[in-house]
């Protein structure tokens, strides 16, 4: 399935949707609202999502199945999506990391099983699957791999179906993301060059370039990446990554740097780049409210929360 | 969808100027009534083009948020205006060919295409001026989703396009004027 809306006018098709999107926004959580969420009690933080619309239908949300709320919310936001865009498949590039993982979680629990995991996946994606599957030799792991690859080669395929420069540079950021957080989690385990290169997804930055950052010192990494949306993050954090042997303030600059690039949804008259700002700000205020109320339940201090929530989209 | 809409509007007008070369029309009349309709389908063309895009914009927030219904209708209704310019320079065309009276003159070949090009500007202007007012104005519904009180400003953005059509209308009515009958 690729993109049918496509071309230098498709974007008036987008009308609609960008209206509905544009009043869709108002609703999202803007930072003095995630500051508030931090400052309240958990049971307290629970009603305020509730008004956020993360509830059940039926019942009062517990704060036990938080979590379940907030994935529940994110999905059927989605399906709202894909109800009124003129090109579904464009929602389909961010269900799709969620139907991979679904796929992934339940091949290692039951990796005999393979037809039946494979109705998670769209129709369309079903034909590479089954490809896949039908490799007897492959074990969980390189499934793991060879899903991911397949993921990202099919949103970096429908992205360019589309068009739209945004959305290819947007599915390209997060494939380099995922990248470089592979090529460090490799080094950092001391793991040989070729199995870490076989693990990374295909992205606009080319192997031997993951392959020369690997070889050369951590303070060099930044300089291999200065033509990406990467650059600045890494240069940010380096120097902690090295010291505290810890990924967390890149992964939260690497995805405010692929913000950067969804907001320009929020620029467009109309256009599919609207409706794919804003389901990634969507995905990050998800995320956001994955962080706090985490870290409520452990416990950490509400600087500690805050230095790790992501920017907002609203 | 604009590309397709425009094309077939100029193809169509293309078409009927074929047409009258190929029948050899001598009378500057049938040129002259073609320039009032190619007035009205152009204009018109523009305006539904613009207006249906900003409807769909506006039906989109409405969706979310039915109480700013009254503000996006302005925003909508803007390029709507183009199409009524098209209507008065055709009604202008048919009140100077005596359409109105019942004495319609005898009018030359030359006359005829002096009918017809002094309407272009209002058809031209008023075809794209309606299209990218329609831009504007889902943008400005954008903006009024997100920021109510702003409604003002969107309206006066929008707005500002419209100066272009109105000074087509105004050289198709001075052109309009300088042809002798």
């Amino acid at each position: 399935m690729r993109f049918q809306v496509s071309g230098e006018m498709h974007d008036q098709e987008y009308a609609f949707a960008t209206g509905r999107i544009r009043g869709m926004e108002n609703q999202l959580l803007d930072a003095a609202r995630f500051r508030r969420l931090i400052e309240v009690s958990l049971e307290e933080a629970v009603k305020l999502i509730a008004e956020a619309g993360y509830k059940k239908e039926s019942q009062d949300t517990d704060v036990s199945d938080v979590n379940s709320v907030i994935n529940l919310h994110v999905r059927r936001t989605y399906e709202q999506v894909k109800g009124f865009v003129p090109d579904p498949a464009l929602v389909d590039l961010f269900t799709l990391k969620y139907e991979v993982a679904l796929l992934k979680s339940d091949l290692r629990r039951r990796w005999i099983s393979k037809k039946e995991t494979a109705l998670f996946i769209p129709e369309w994606l079903k034909h590479r699957i089954a490809e896949l599957l039908a490799r007897e030799s492959l074990g969980p792991q390189a499934a793991d791999i060879a899903l991911d690859k397949i993921m990202y080669e099919e949103a970096a395929l429908l992205a360019r179906s589309s068009g739209s420069d945004m959305l290819i540079r947007l599915f390209d950021a997060f494939a380099i993301a995922s990248n470089l957080l592979t090529l460090f989690r490799g080094r950092m385990r001391q793991m040989a060059p070729e199995q870490v290169l076989s693990a990374l997804v295909p992205s606009t930055v080319d192997a031997p370039v993951y392959r020369a950052a690997l070889k050369a010192g951590w303070e060099e990494i930044p300089g291999f990446f200065s033509a990406t949306f990467a650059y600045r993050p890494l240069v940010l954090n380096m120097e902690s990554v090295v010291r505290d042997r810890s990924f967390e303030s890149l992964e939260r600059d690497l995805d405010n740097a692929i913000l950067v690039i969804a907001r320009e949804g929020k620029r467009v008259t109309m256009g599919p780049e609207a409706v794919a700002g804003f389901l990634v700000g969507k995905e990050f205020e998800a995320k956001n409210l994955r962080i706090i109320f985490a870290g409520k339940a452990d416990g950490q201090r509400p600087e500690t929360i805050r230095g790790r929530l992501r920017d907002s989209y609203a | 969808m604009v590309g397709i809409a425009v094309g077939a509007a100029f193809t169509a007008v293309i078409a009927v100027v074929g047409v009258v070369f190929a029948l050899d029309v001598s009378t500057g009349l049938s040129l002259a009534i073609l320039g009032g309709a190619v007035a009205i389908l152009l204009a018109g063309v523009g305006s539904s083009i613009g207006v249906g895009m900003a409807g769909e914009a506006a039906a989109g927030v409405t969706a979310e948020d039915p109480e700013k219904y009254g503000k996006l209708l302005l925003l909508q209704a803007l390029p709507g205006t183009q199409g009524f310019y098209g209507l008065i320079g055709a009604f202008l065309v048919m009140n100077k060919l005596g359409f109105f009276s019942g004495s319609i003159p005898d009018i030359t070949l030359d006359q005829g295409w002096q009918f017809f090009f002094a309407m272009m500007p209002v058809a031209l202007a008023g075809l794209f001026s309606a299209i990218f007012q329609g831009r504007v104005s889902v943008a400005g519904i954008g903006l009024t989703a997100k920021r109510p009180e702003e409604s003002g400003k969107a309206l006066i953005m929008a707005a500002m396009v419209e100066t272009y059509a109105v000074l087509g209308l105004l050289a198709s009515l001075l052109l309009l004027n300088g042809i002798r009958l």
